[in-house]
């Protein structure tokens, strides 16, 4: 169970919300103080997640990333696109890419990719499931065009806003609220999280 | 056709049973709740001990990625 089937009249982490405005500056000249040439662009998407942890839920402010369409290119991998939230959890090498890559390695790559054991993939990204809430929308993938109703978090897009009925995740503007994703997967984007952010990169590794 | 509250999970015109489960991670343990319509807690359905007794520092340090991002890039 992607969801849960009753949501709580509280903001918590992952839930899917509406309404929110979103911005990113663009930055042409770094380096100056203040930078010479930059501009802020707002939009507002459709939904986003609510990228707070739960109990850092309030005083006016909130981390939260766009909900975006999914890239039409993680159709390649047949195991993807049976289920894309398959891409949320660590798997096996070979599942990461598509048959017809793998079978592109050579025994030695494919045997360097395997000893890695079931890691994660597409590490930015952490896919939500179909809901009737969340309109279908087509894609092109290497099967021709069809219509899904996946959408994925890039954890690389999560901004801070500010918003002063935001006091505390019990008292919030719960109209906002769309869906709220089950204990389960709460659990599953948390870890995705955590290591996405706590990664050792591999030339700090003594 | 029926509506949906989102809230509360009942439909119009719904006669099922209306209490729910929900499960609470406590320390190393999973304690199944049963609750009513409106989220109150009726009975513990079950205790059990959670199968991951890892820390999340654990799981980071446990789990390697593939390094394939670029080959879904258009």
């Amino acid at each position: 169970m992607f969801y849960e089937s009753e949501p709580q009249a509280v903001l918590r982490f992952g839930d899917v919300v509406r309404g929110y405005v979103l911005s990113a500056p663009q930055i042409d000249s770094p380096g100056t103080s203040p930078p010479v040439r930059y501009r802020v662009e707002v939009h507002s998407p459709m939904f986003a997640v609510i990228m707070s942890p739960c109990c850092s839920i309030g005083e006016h402010t909130l981390a939260i990333s766009p909900l975006d369409e999914v890239p039409p290119q993680f159709f390649r991998n047949p195991y993807f696109a049976n289920d894309l939230t398959n891409i949320n959890r660590p798997m096996s090498a070979e599942k990461a890419v598509w048959p017809d890559k793998w079978a592109t390695f050579s025994s030695e790559e494919k045997q360097e990719r395997m000893a890695e054991g079931d890691a994660y993939a597409l590490v930015e990204h952490f896919v939500y499931a179909p809901h009737d809430l969340l309109p279908t929308y087509p894609v092109k993938g290497p099967g021709g065009p069809r219509e899904t109703g996946y959408y994925t978090v890039d954890f690389r897009r999560i901004c801070r806003i500010e918003c002063n009925k935001i006091v505390k995740p019990d008292q919030a503007p719960l109209e906002t609220k769309v869906l709220q994703i089950s204990i389960e997967t709460r659990g599953e984007l948390r870890d995705k999280l955590a290591w996405y952010f706590g990664r050792t990169p591999k030339e700090d590794m003594l | 056709m029926t509506t949906h509250d989102t809230f509360s999970g009942q439909n119009t015109g719904d006669n099922g049973p209306s209490s729910t489960t929900d499960t609470v991670r406590f320390d190393r343990y999973e304690i199944v709740l049963e609750l009513g319509p409106h989220r109150e807690f009726l009975r513990i359905v079950e205790v059990r001990v959670s199968k991951d007794f890892r820390s999340v520092q654990q799981k980071v340090d446990s789990v390697d990625y593939h390094d394939v991002s670029d080959l879904y890039k258009e």
